[in-house]
């Protein structure tokens, strides 16, 4: 058990930490994002099991505006998620973040290091996000 | 189980995801670019339901996502109210379980001809 001392401002707020905290509000934001989409969308196409008919209902349910932009921020989390996430693997079992070393001033901590690796992956995501623009309102 | 193995499965199914859920998203979301012909269509999801690549990824989809989930969500709910341990393992455990058994049963009996 511990005291957790700034709640949910915490993730707001990140202080003098870099960039990399507000990645992790973000993380959990589309995190939080992706199990409600998930558990809907078990529920939605259930609608199967009825036939065409009630698929017919349950689709067109879903066909306005604002579900396909609600589709489109579930792209979006799902690919910032899934490359943060791979990012999050790969620094937890020691990559990207250098050997252990003597530490001499000026100090290479590990965020630094593997700061070339996050913005590639957010890069890389932001592409993702392009590509699936053009697909969902363009193509 | 320990909280560690939790974790570590955690972490396998966040690298199955990668994988199969970038399979999903893909051919969901990226249908006019490769060429998909309406993914959304009943006849189109029936004959995908019927497909064995699609019920295998379907189910480890299913599993990987809902544990992955799951466990974030308790996560997060333990980070805020770490008092109700129980509470927040019953609540997951039978959303969770709940949710499995739905999307197992829709993805079987799609299977097999439903």
């Amino acid at each position: 058990m511990y005291d957790n001392r700034l709640g949910i401002k915490g993730n707001f707020y990140a202080g003098k930490f870099g960039i990399e905290r507000y990645l992790y509000t973000l993380h959990r934001i589309s995190g939080l994002g992706l199990i409600i989409y998930l558990l809907l969308h078990i529920v939605v196409t259930s609608f199967r099991l009825g036939g065409p008919d009630a698929w017919a209902k349950a689709m067109g349910t879903v066909d306005s505006p604002i579900f396909k932009f609600g589709e489109f921020l579930v792209v979006v989390a799902g690919v910032f998620h899934g490359l943060n996430g791979l990012r999050l693997i790969l620094t937890e079992f020691g990559y990207f973040i250098g050997k252990p070393e003597r530490q001499e001033y000026p100090y290479k901590y590990s965020t630094l290091k593997q700061r070339p690796l996050m913005y590639f992956l957010m890069i890389l995501a932001l592409v993702g996000i392009v590509i699936s623009v053009y697909d969902i309102y363009l193509a | 189980m320990s909280e560690s193995k939790l974790w570590f499965l955690f972490i396998v199914a966040a690298l199955i995801l990668l994988v199969f859920l970038g399979i999903h998203l893909g051919y969901m979301h990226l249908d006019n670019i490769l060429g998909v012909n309406d993914p959304l269509d009943y006849n189109n999801v029936k004959t995908r339901g019927q497909d064995t690549f699609w019920l295998v990824s379907y189910l480890i989809l299913l599993v990987a996502a809902l544990y992955h989930g799951m466990y974030g969500l308790r996560t997060i709910l333990l980070e805020y109210f770490p008092q109700n341990l129980k509470f927040i393992n019953g609540l997951i455990g039978i959303i969770g379980f709940l949710a499995l058994v739905l999307g197992s049963y829709v993805v079987i009996y799609s299977y097999i001809g439903g």
